[in-house]
C-alpha cells in the first residue's frame, strides 16, 4: 500500500483518537526532535555566551537590522519551535506517532551533518568579522556607510541559516518534514499566533504591575505592622525604617513567580494526570499562585526586618536575591506533595508506612540536594560574602549520616575501589578547566582579606574540605551514582557501573555541566571524563577521587596562584 | 482530559513560553540562581517520585 494512501487510511476512523504524550515520549522522532532541540541548544548557549550584541557596530542597514532585532527573532523563533512541537503532542500525536514508525528506517545523514559543522564553523568566523573585527580590517567602523557591511550581515545569515536547515534535514529527513508539515496541516498558523501574543503579551502583562505592586505593599504594611516603626509611603511605595529602606519597584509585584508556578503545575497536571482526580486537582493552580504571591509579601517584609536590623548588606546581598527562589521551590514542592498525598486530589491508594521501606533514590540524590540547598541558604544568610559555606559540609554529612545503612547494604554491589585512572583524570580535568577558563584572575575577596587570621584560615580549611570531600561525593553518588544509571533504566540501582551509553552519558554530563554557570563547557567535559572513569573498570570510587583531585588542585590554583576567580 | 483542562494548558504553555523567551529578569527570581534552585527542585522531585522498597 503506497504510504499516503496508508497514511490517509490510518488517520481515519478510529485512528483520530489522540494518542497520550507518553505513548510517544518513547519513540523516535520524539528522540530525533529532541537531538535536534539539543544541539541547537547547545550551539544558541556558545552563541549567546559569546556574541554581544552591543559589540555589533550599527553600520550598514541590514546589520543595524540584526542589532536591533537579531535578539527578539531568535528568542521568536525558540517560542515557535516548543509551541508547534506542544501543540503537535496535544493535536497530531497519532499522526507523528506513525511518523516515527517510518523514520526508524532513515538513519541520520552523516554527509548533511558533517555540512552543518561546516557551516556553523563559517557562521564563526564571519561572527568574528562582524562583531570583533578580528582581522582588522575596519570595514565595519560605527557610522560607515556602504554596501560591504551589508554582505557580510548577509553572508552571516545565509551561513546560520544554512546550518539550521543542514542539521534539520540530515536528522530528520526532508521527505519526513514535508509529512510532518502535511499532518500537522495549519497548526504552524496557530503556533506563530501564539509565539506573536507571547511576543507582544508582555506589555499586557505589565499592565498589571501597578496593581500588584499596590496589593503587595498593602499585604507588607500589614505584615510590618506588629513590629511598629515601619514607616510607609503609598504615593512613592517605600517603607523605611531608620536609615533603611525599600521601594516596592513594579517588577517586585510578584507576577513574574506567580506565571513561573502555574507553569510548573500545569506541567505537573498533565503529566501525572493519570494519578490525579480532576476536577479536583485544578485547585492546585490558584491555590500555588496565591500562596506565592503572599510568600513573596513575606519575603519583602523579611527583608525589611533584616535590613532595619543593622544586616544592610544580608538583605541586600544575600537574602534579596535567594529568597525568591526558596520560596518557588517551596511552593512548588508542595505542590508536588499535595497533589499524590491529598486524597481528594490525588488517586494514588494510602501507601502502608512501613519503617523499614527505604527510598534508594534518596540514597543517591539527597547529598546533591542538601549541599544545593545548604549553599542557598548560605547565600541567603550571608551578604557579599558567603561566610557560612562550612553549611554545606555539615548538610552533607548529616545526609551521608541519614542513609548510611543504605551505603552500607550497597557495599557489595556498589564498586568503591579506586586505580590510577583516577587522579590522572583529575588532574586532566584541571588542566581542561584551566584552559577553558576566561575569568580573568581575581583578588581574594575583601571581606576575607581584611577578616581576622584564625577565622580566614578556618573558612580556607573548610571552603578546601568541601570542594575536594564533600562535594565530589554529593555530585558524584547524584549524577555518575544514579542519574547516569537512571537514564539507562528506571531501575536504576540493577544497573552496573560499567554499563555504557553515549546519550546517557552526554545528557547527564550536559546536566552536571549546566550547574557550572559560565564555565559549562568545562563542565560538562569534566562530566564525560567521570563518567569515563566510571565506565572503564565499572568503579564509582574512581569518579569520586578523580573528582577531589581536580577540585583540590584548583583549591591550590587558588591558595598558591591566587586564582581566587576559580571559586 | 477534558476540553477546559486543554485550553487552561495551552494558555499557561504561552505565558511560560512568554516568560522565558520574552520576559525581563526581576529580583524575585533571580537569573544566577536559577540553575542551583532548578536543580534542588528536580532532585527534590526525583525524591518524592522514587520508589520505596522493603
Amino acid at each position: 500500500m503506497p504510504e499516503s494512501r496508508h497514511l490517509r487510511g490510518r488517520l481515519s476512523g478510529p485512528f483520530l483518537q489522540p494518542l497520550r504524550i507518553s505513548q510517544i515520549a518513547g519513540d523516535e522522532l520524539l528522540r530525533r526532535l529532541a537531538a535536534i532541540g539539543l544541539l541547537f541548544s547547545a550551539e544558541l548557549a556558545v552563541i549567546t555566551l559569546c556574541l554581544n550584541n552591543d559589540h555589533l557596530p550599527l553600520t550598514g542597514s541590514l546589520v543595524a537590522l540584526c542589532h536591533n532585532w537579531g535578539t527578539f527573532i531568535l528568542r521568536g523563533i525558540v517560542a515557535f519551535s516548543t509551541l508547534f512541537l506542544a501543540f503537535a503532542c496535544f493535536r497530531s500525536a497519532s499522526h507523528l506517532q506513525f511518523l516515527s514508525d517510518r523514520i526508524r528506517r532513515v538513519p541520520v545523514n552523516r554527509r548533511l551533518l558533517a555540512g552543518h559543522l561546516a557551516a556553523i564553523a563559517l557562521f564563526g568566523l564571519i561572527s568574528a568579522v562582524l562583531y570583533n573585527d578580528v582581522l582588522h580590517t575596519g570595514i565595519l567602523r560605527a557610522g560607515q556607510p556602504g554596501a560591504l557591511p551589508d554582505l557580510i550581515a548577509f553572508l552571516w545569515l545565509a551561513a546560520g541559516l544554512g546550518a539550521i536547515l543542514l542539521a534539520a534535514t540530515a536528522i530528520i529527513g526532508p521527505p519526513l518534514w514535508r509529512e510532518i508539515a502535511r499532518g500537522t496541516g495549519s497548526l504552524w498558523v496557530l503556533a506563530l499566533a501564539a509565539a506573536l501574543i507571547a511576543a507582544f503579551g508582555v506589555n499586557p502583562m505589565r499592565s498589571l504591575w501597578p496593581q500588584a505592586t499596590f496589593l503587595t505593599f498593602s499585604i507588607v504594611r500589614v505584615l510590618l505592622r506588629p513590629f511598629g516603626s515601619f514607616v510607609a509611603d503609598p504615593n512613592t511605595m517605600t517603607i523605611a525604617s531608620g536609615a533603611f529602606s525599600a521601594n516596592i519597584a513594579p517588577a517586585c509585584s510578584g507576577l513574574e513567580g506567580i506565571a513561573l508556578i502555574l507553569c510548573f503545575t500545569s506541567a505537573w497536571l498533565i503529566l501525572f494526570r493519570k494519578e490525579l482526580r480532576f476536577p479536583h486537582a485544578l485547585i492546585l493552580l490558584p491555590a500555588g499562585a496565591v500562596i506565592l504571591f503572599v510568600l513573596n509579601s513575606v519575603r519583602i517584609a523579611a527583608l525589611m526586618m533584616i535590613g532595619s536590623a543593622g544586616f544592610v548588606s544580608v538583605a541586600v546581598g544575600g537574602f534579596h536575591s535567594q529568597a525568591g527562589w526558596i520560596a518557588f521551590n517551596f511552593v512548588a514542592l508542595g505542590t508536588c506533595v499535595a497533589a499524590r498525598e491529598i486524597g481528594w486530589i490525588s488517586k494514588r491508594k494510602p501507601q502502608p508506612v512501613s519503617y523499614r521501606a527505604i527510598n534508594p533514590t534518596a540514597a543517591w540524590v539527597m547529598p546533591f540536594v542538601s549541599v544545593m540547598a545548604a549553599g542557598m541558604a548560605a547565600h541567603a544568610m550571608t551578604g557579599s560574602f558567603e561566610w557560612l559555606y562550612p553549611l554545606r559540609i555539615v548538610a552533607v554529612a548529616i545526609t551521608l549520616w541519614v542513609y548510611r545503612g543504605v551505603y552500607r547494604a550497597s557495599y557489595k554491589t556498589t564498586n568503591w575501589q579506586i586505580d590510577w585512572t583516577a587522579p590522572a583524570a583529575g588532574f586532566l580535568v584541571f588542566a581542561l578547566w584551566l584552559a577553558l577558563d576566561r575569568a580573568s584572575p581575581g583578588p581574594m575577596p575583601q571581606d576575607l582579606a581584611t577578616a581576622p587570621d584564625p577565622l580566614r584560615f578556618a573558612w580556607l580549611a573548610l571552603r578546601v574540605t568541601g570542594a575536594a570531600v564533600t562535594v565530589p561525593i554529593a555530585e558524584e553518588l547524584a549524577f555518575r551514582g544514579f542519574l547516569l544509571r537512571r537514564l539507562l533504566s528506571p531501575d536504576f540501582e540493577t544497573v552496573s557501573f560499567s554499563r555504557f551509553s553515549w546519550p546517557a552519558l552526554v545528557a547527564s554530563s550536559f546536566l552536571f555541566g549546566l550547574l557550572h554557570g559560565q564555565r559549562w563547557i568545562a563542565g560538562t567535559l569534566a562530566g564525560v571524563v567521570f563518567a569515563l572513569v566510571v565506565a572503564r573498570r565499572g568503579r564509582l570510587g574512581n569518579a569520586i577521587v578523580a573528582h577531589a583531585t581536580a577540585n583540590a588542585l584548583i583549591a591550590v590554583a587558588v591558595l598558591v596562584f591566587h586564582r581566587w576567580d576559580l571559586w | 482530559m477534558s476540553k477546559l483542562s486543554k485550553v487552561v494548558s495551552l494558555i499557561l504553555l504561552g505565558i511560560g513560553v512568554q516568560v522565558f523567551a520574552f520576559g525581563v529578569p526581576v529580583p524575585e527570581i533571580d537569573p544566577g540562581s536559577a540553575a542551583s534552585a532548578i536543580a534542588i527542585l528536580a532532585g527534590a522531585i526525583v525524591v518524592i517520585r522514587g520508589r520505596r522498597r522493603n
